[in-house]
């Protein structure tokens, strides 16, 4: 990456497409599949992410420089839980109570989502400020898009309605497997295979062979290379 | 000095340390602020549901409360006169409490049930205790009014406990959902003891919350 000359836009767009946290880099799984019953939920759940993960970009893209190697990874922790705990705070003040209620400890458990550390780690601690803003902001957005998407499909086919406005009236009698957790799999794996799908369609159109991403290989993450570094 | 690769582990120890007291500070800091908006939308939340199962009222209920037997009281005066008890208890249901609040009229007769906190089964035991007005592309803009039905819930309107209620798979009278008998019977419990205790003990609560609580 670093030889390649990388745009500041890029930075921005990579999370919503290229490198989407969920579709490509498949991190944060754990709130993807627990909180987007309803698309009101998952876009409620993707903004509270997509504010952790700017703010703590930005201060870790800022103390990286003093930061002792061998600590890092808990100073990135304690970084981020205060964004969390400061976004747990704001919403229990101003979000409507039922989205406070319904997201309950997942909010809390931003500390421990896989893209905000590894953002944190394979970014923010190596770039400058700005461009650690527009990655947060790009990765947040990329997977608000996918949560609230996500919630859509899954409170269409629970009960016909969208963020709770009913589209088709006479559908009575809801199919509960789509708003629980085997519906959720299943259906962020078929979004995974139609990603893919695009993908290679695309580069076989191209006369290529479909590669993702340079450096993915074992994600972003070098928390396990670090005796290396 | 250079701290990046420092590996001392006193130096380690206080950097971790002084990175947690700078956060612990700025949280402090912060809760301090926010604390008064969190305590607004609490009491902005328990008034809504508060009106929704009273009559109109002009005190503020949840600071006139009395408690007998776990199960707690409201009192709501309108001119300095009692003119409904919500009551606030829980039972055990399918996955975890099931916490209501219910209107009562000062002679007993159930005005209505909401349930506040539930963790039930989606889909099952949810259309036992959720009061919602299904929006539709027709209604969206319509402003929604009054209490939601639940065909559970509205049972109770209007009647009094005697203190031994029963879904209708136990022998009694009270209407259940196929499939949500557990919660059914936990809606039961809790309006049935909310109401029951109110019955028995109505002279000392209506006396404990005429006052109106100032």
């Amino acid at each position: 990456m670093a030889d390649k000359k990388v745009s500041f836009f890029q930075d921005f767009i990579k999370g919503l497409w290229q490198e989407n946290p969920v579709l490509v880099l498949v991190l944060g799984t754990c709130p993807t599949l627990a909180v987007t019953n309803n698309g009101t939920n998952g876009l409620g759940m993707g903004l509270a992410t997509t504010f952790v993960l700017i703010g703590s970009n930005l201060v870790i893209s800022l103390i990286s420089a003093i930061v002792p190697k061998k600590i890092r990874i808990p100073v990135y922790i304690v970084v981020i839980a205060t964004f969390v705990t400061i976004i747990d705070m704001l919403m229990n003040a101003y979000a409507p109570v039922a989205l406070y209620k319904a997201l309950g400890i997942f909010i809390p458990l931003i500390v421990v989502n896989c893209i905000v550390l590894g953002r944190a780690e394979a970014f923010a601690s190596k770039s400058g400020a700005f461009r650690s803003i527009l990655d947060g902001a790009g990765m947040g957005l990329g997977f608000t898009l996918v949560l609230t998407s996500l919630g859509c499909i899954r409170e269409f086919l629970t009960s016909g309605a969208i963020f709770e406005i009913k589209l088709i009236p006479g559908w009575t009698t809801d199919f509960l497997l789509a708003s629980a957790a085997p519906g959720a799999f299943i259906i962020v794996g078929t979004l995974l295979a139609g990603m893919n799908y695009l993908n290679q369609r695309k580069a076989v159109k191209s006369g290529k062979l479909y590669i993702p991403p340079q450096g993915l290989d074992c994600r972003h993450c070098n928390i396990c290379n670090s005796e290396k570094d | 000095m250079n701290l990046k690769d420092n590996e001392n582990l006193f130096v380690l120890g206080s950097f971790l340390a002084l990175t947690s007291i700078i956060s612990g500070v700025l949280l402090a800091v912060f809760s301090d602020v926010v604390a008064q908006p969190i305590a607004e939308a609490k009491l902005r939340n328990t008034n809504q549901s508060l009106e929704m199962i009273l009559p109109a009222f002009d005190n503020q209920p949840s600071e006139n409360v009395t408690e007998i037997d776990g199960v707690k009281f409201l009192g709501a005066t309108k001119d300095g006169k009692l003119v409904a008890v919500a009551a606030e208890a829980s039972a055990k249901g399918y996955s975890g409490p099931v916490e209501a609040l219910i209107g009562i009229e000062p002679d007993g007769k159930i005005i209505a049930v909401l349930i506040t906190k539930q963790t039930e089964t989606p889909g099952l035991g949810t259309n036992v205790c959720e009061r919602k007005t299904q929006k539709t592309v027709g209604n969206m803009f319509d402003k929604q009014e009054g209490l939601p039905p639940n065909k559970i819930l509205d049972q109770f309107k209007g009647q009094t406990s005697d203190g031994n209620w029963k879904v209708k798979k136990d022998g009694g009278t009270i209407e259940y959902i196929t499939g949500a008998t557990i919660t059914s019977r936990a809606v039961t419990a809790v309006v049935n003891r909310a109401d029951s205790t109110f019955v028995k003990n109505k002279a000392k609560i209506i006396e404990a919350l005429s006052k109106g609580g100032k």
